[in-house]
């Protein structure tokens, strides 16, 4: 075979041909750096953007909340990390895929975890804000969460966030005092928005939690996280400079929460009403109970359990959201009449044994009026001022406030600082209501009704205010302590999270009491036969100290039972401790709330160290502990249960019979 | 003729850059895949490593074999690749990738028979074509090679794999060229292939901005058709040759437009046109494209440095360590590497046609041609697809690409370019 067959004949077309594809080559290659020019050089930047979005995202840092504890270090509320599964929409290629996988996963007793229904509706929702991470479920098990993190590479575009939930140890014993957390309100969004808020996030909607949110929350943090395609975060972005969380202060506060359950175990459960405890000394409120309660634990729940519990909270008629210690306004009924008698002793018109003119028969005629005692015909005879309080006879302190007027009465009702909101850091606190001529011709101008003389006699009964319990409280604590009133506060220090005091709140005086001491001593001596064996307020009595109280059972225009009131003070010359317990329709104040006042006080002395070391002042001879509360109590003697028997009967109707008008009441 | 008998000696410069190229392609498919723990990706670069080892050993054993025996084993080779590539679709595809039938177990080893199509035909054709040389103007001349080409393009189009059938084309046309047809000739066959692209770049435009061209869709086809006439009617074309090609022109226009306008629908035609504007469907079909362009510009002039690509190490690149591997180096490397590697693959394209500038041997010849104008194809089509130049269509880029069956097929075709510089060309 002539080799010349095989071989490319002509030299100079085959070189020609090796040119023309060379050339063809090399301008491809030309177009190809071109591009890359193009698209490296002259549009790099908007690539180099894109680029950086694509791998980071900014993350919002919430710092722990600050915690909420009491006087002996006892946290009241903390926060727990809890982790919620997010999806990323940006970041969902398969939807299908992800969400089958997702249904897939179960927890330890085998239940499924997600459903496919509620999954297909959230993307939906979450697919809105395509680069925002929407919650598909919050606080997961750790066990979840490790499943989903081990299979995030067939979960693209699920993300599991880390956060801290609030949780509350004592659930619903100290509910109404620390609060409870909740979604920003709308209303509230837009001023908060430009303080660190973020549309869903939790805040303080009430209690300790709301008056402290910004000593609590702390500053939010910002970092960039560097995430993959699938959403997953690899770490922090070195080279961009993170903005460190500032944490929240821990609240140290004047609530003593072992009282608070004396109180809440002492309280009636069926019934509505407050307790107020605090120290006549500096303001401090040792109890603040409030029944009904709820457990705050509900709020910072899932959102399905949350709103569930939340419609039926809002909805219970007996409010048991309302705080009734400082914004339940109850007529206080018998237990203004110490007021009365502080302000006659002081303006120098009765003394401890003035008697009244007109002896008690059961009833007191005044006008046209006749206004009744509680103590049916034959009454109470003439009594002078200590057995007046001790009996709580109306017909002394009827006359007593003819006397005196409105004007007098509703002076000191202010020095004791009644009638205007006490200034407790706490939310929502009702002002209550003083009466007298202005107030009521202003307050009762609609339906066209005067003030009459008469109706001072209501007033000076305690039947024509409205008041809450903590400014009662505030009222016989400063009865009390005789020299001044602090103003009632909860929180007393805030720490920073190392335990570094950041902030002392001092007590601030509220009120000088300018009052004689002869006044201020008839008076302790009254509060204190009160409580003596044959008054009215026998079962607040604390062995071996010297307790004043006063009961009071106000008749309200809902019910034919009357409020039961009762305030005490404790010990009465120089008081560390002062109580007002009201509970709603619940019948005699020395029956009912006393036993409540008298259960905390025995508690108080007998277990705090604070109440030990009074006790030991009071009864130096005395080695033992103080002896325990009620069920210890040596029996009575004959005569102090026959006392005690009477004092129960008088107590059963103490106040006005025929209160009219009706006492205008605020809840 | 004294180059006729000499010895040549072994192309270093090819060798060395085909070898570099294959070492910086162990880096990227290394810095693509290192992130993943878990899954089928892991450790994937000491499989290329194996790979690239392998394809030494083919180079070596390849440039050991006269180019006679070559050539005498071509046709042997060509039906063996189209039993493999039958096999794989009567199979069913025992491995199914990407739904696609493109695999074939043998021994243990999952083989991709389109590859070795590529190298099957491109013998096949330069055995046939340095026999009986091809004339447009004889038409008979055409029909076997127009058939060798045209079981393999049918057995991949099944597959279905367009990329492999538009390299069997593409590898076709230069081979033709070298057989004896003209520019011209080429020019001729190829005009119908511009028609169809011109009739239809106006209508992807429109489709893609919205605004319809009206009667101005015609334009350019127009003029372009008017230039095959006058060319036509200057170089006297046969009379045959003046049906066919007029006819092959005006059909392909109303081919694309009739298919544009009333068979193919939006969705379709988004995918079509979603290269030139992957943010019409940034999730979908214009993923990839938008991805690998944000990976390649991001790196700007000098790249993130190696193993720093966020797009690459964050997987937000599919594919990164096959089809998109060059967004891989042009995020790491910037502008500076990619010149470079483009630079490497001019070199080693101009190395191969330079094959055929001093080598007489006409079997020869047409492999070098062939070759070259294999790894060319894909080295352009591949870089362009990932700077969002064209629509996808699944072609690895030679040497960088992870994959066993197409790291194999360019060690043969390197064997096979170097070859034709050892070997004694007188057969």
């Amino acid at each position: 075979m002539a080799i010349g067959k095989r071989l490319q004949d002509e030299p100079h077309e085959r070189r020609a041909k090796s040119l023309v594809v060379g050339m063809v080559c090399c301008l491809a290659m030309a177009v190809l750096l071109v591009n890359l020019y193009r698209l490296q050089v002259i549009e790099a930047e908007e690539s180099i953007r894109i680029s950086n979005e694509n791998s980071m995202r900014e993350q919002v840092v919430l710092p722990p909340r600050g915690r909420i504890l009491d006087r002996n270090g006892n946290e009241l509320a903390r926060s727990r990390p809890a982790y919620s599964i997010c999806v990323l929409p940006y970041s969902l290629r398969n939807r299908e895929k992800v969400i089958s996988s997702l249904c897939k996963i179960r927890d330890i007793e085998g239940n499924v975890v997600f459903d496919s229904v509620t999954l297909v509706q959230q993307f939906r929702r979450a697919n809105t804000r395509k680069f925002d991470l929407t919650r598909i479920k919050e606080d997961v098990p750790i066990d979840i969460v490790s499943i989903v993190e081990e299979h995030y590479m067939e979960l693209p575009g699920i993300v599991v966030e880390t956060e801290s939930r609030r949780e509350y140890p004592y659930g619903a014993a100290a509910f109404h005092a620390v609060g409870y957390m909740g979604e920003i309100p709308e209303s509230e969004f837009d001023t908060l928005r430009n303080q660190d808020y973020y549309w869903g996030d939790l805040m303080g909607r009430a209690g300790l939690e709301r008056t402290y949110e910004s000593v609590m929350r702390g500053r939010c943090g910002r970092e960039y996280l560097e995430v993959n395609a699938y959403g997953k975060s690899l770490g922090t972005v070195s080279n961009i400079k993170k903005v460190d969380p500032v944490y929240g202060n821990d609240i140290y506060t004047t609530l003593d929460i072992n009282m608070q359950l004396v109180v809440k175990k002492a309280f009636p459960d069926s019934l509505k009403g407050a307790v107020v405890a605090l120290d006549p000394r500096n303001g401090d409120v040792l109890v603040l109970f409030s029944n009904p309660s709820v457990d705050p634990n509900i709020f910072s729940s899932s959102p399905s359990v949350r709103s569930k519990t939340w419609a039926a909270v809002a909805a219970d008629r007996n409010l048991p959201l309302n705080n009734r210690a400082i914004a339940g306004v109850y007529p206080p009924g018998s237990t203004f009449k110490v007021l009365s008698g502080i302000t006659g002793l002081d303006a120098g018109i009765i003394t401890k044994d003035s008697r009244m003119p007109s002896a008690c028969g059961g009833s007191f005629r005044f006008g046209s009026r006749i206004a009744k005692c509680h103590k049916p015909a034959p009454g109470h005879g003439s009594t002078n001022y200590i057995s007046a309080v001790q009996y709580s006879c109306n017909v002394y302190f009827y006359q007593l406030g003819l006397r005196l007027g409105d004007a007098r009465i509703n002076k000191y009702a202010n020095m004791f600082s009644l009638g205007s909101v006490t200034g407790i850091d706490l939310p929502g606190e009702k002002a209550g209501y003083l009466s007298g001529e202005k107030a009521y011709n202003e307050r009762f101008a609609s339906r066209n009704w005067k003030w009459t003389q008469g109706l001072v006699m209501d007033l000076a009964i305690g039947q024509q205010q409205v008041l809450t319990p903590l400014q009662l409280a505030l009222m016989v604590g400063g009865m009390g302590n005789g020299k001044r009133i602090y103003r009632p506060r909860l929180m007393s220090e805030e720490r920073n999270k190392d335990g570094i005091l950041v902030y002392q709140n001092l007590p601030v005086e509220k009120n000088k009491i300018q009052v004689g001491q002869y006044a201020l001593d008839v008076t302790r001596e009254a509060l204190a036969a009160v409580v003596k064996p044959g008054g009215t307020g026998w079962r607040a009595g604390v062995p071996g100290i010297p307790v004043g109280g006063k009961t009071g059972s106000a008749q309200n225009p809902h019910s034919d039972l009357s409020h039961a009131m009762f305030i005490a003070v404790a010990p009465v010359d120089d008081p560390v401790i002062a109580v007002a317990v009201a509970i709603e329709n619940a019948g005699g104040g020395g029956a009912v709330a006393a036993p409540v006042a008298g259960t905390l006080l025995n508690y108080f002395f007998s277990e705090t160290e604070e109440g030990k070391s009074v006790y030991k002042k009071y009864n130096p001879d005395s080695d033992q502990r103080p002896r325990r509360p009620q069920t210890q109590r040596p029996a009575p003697s004959p005569t102090e249960s026959a006392a005690n028997a009477a004092a129960d009967a008088a107590d059963r109707s103490e106040s006005a019979p025929t209160p009219r008008p009706p006492a205008p009441e605020g809840e | 003729m004294d180059d006729l008998r000499r010895k040549r000696s072994l192309d270093f410069l090819l060798l060395l850059t085909a070898l570099a190229l294959w070492v910086i392609g162990i880096f990227l498919v290394y810095s693509a895949t290192y992130i993943h723990e878990s899954g089928p990706l892991v450790g994937i670069y000491k499989q290329q490593i194996l790979w690239v080892v392998m394809a030494l050993l083919i180079v070596v054993l390849i440039i050991s074999i006269p180019a006679r025996y070559v050539s005498a084993a071509a046709y042997v080779l060509y039906g063996l690749s189209l039993v493999l590539l039958v096999l794989a679709i009567a199979t069913g595809s025992g491995v199914s990738a990407k739904g696609a039938e493109r695999w074939v177990m043998i021994g243990g080893f999952k083989i991709q028979p389109s590859e070795f199509a590529k190298v099957g035909l491109l013998l096949a054709l330069a055995k046939r074509l340095s026999e009986k040389p091809v004339s447009l103007y004889n038409l008979t001349t055409l029909i076997v090679p127009v058939i060798l080409i045209l079981v393999p393009f049918a057995l991949v189009l099944k597959q279905p794999d367009l990329g492999t059938a538009m390299v069997f084309c593409v590898m076709a046309l230069p081979m033709f060229y070298w057989s004896k047809l003209t520019l011209l000739d080429v020019f001729y066959i190829v005009s119908p292939l511009i028609s169809l692209l011109l009739s239809a770049v106006p209508l992807l435009l429109a489709f893609n901005t919205g605004v319809s061209w009206g009667v101005f869709e015609a334009v350019p086809w127009g003029l372009f058709f008017i230039v095959v006439v006058v060319l036509l009617y200057i170089f006297r074309a046969p009379l045959f040759i003046w049906i066919g090609v007029i006819a092959g022109n005006i059909m392909t226009a109303t081919i694309t437009t009739v298919v544009w306008g009333s068979v193919l629908k939006d969705y379709q035609k988004m995918r079509i046109t979603s290269f030139m504007n992957p943010q019409s469907d940034p999730f979908g079909s214009g993923y990839q494209v938008i991805q690998s362009k944000v990976a390649i510009g991001s790196g700007h002039i000098f790249g993130k440095g190696y193993l720093q690509g966020t797009q690459s190490r964050l997987s937000f690149l599919p594919e990164q360590h096959t089809d998109f591997i060059f967004s891989v180096l042009g995020e790491q490397f910037g502008l500076i590497g990619c010149s470079a590697v483009v630079l490497l693959f001019t070199i080693l394209i101009v190395r191969g046609i330079w094959v055929t500038y001093n080598c007489r041997n006409r079997f020869i010849n047409l492999v070098a041609v062939g070759s070259t104008a294999i790894l060319g194809f894909h080295i352009f089509v591949n870089i362009a697809i990932t700077l969002g130049m064209m629509p996808v269509t699944g072609l690895p880029l030679p040497f960088l690409s992870y994959g066993g069956s197409f790291t194999v097929t360019v060690a043969i075709l390197v064997g096979l370019l170097l070859n034709a510089r050892v070997t004694d060309q007188d057969f």
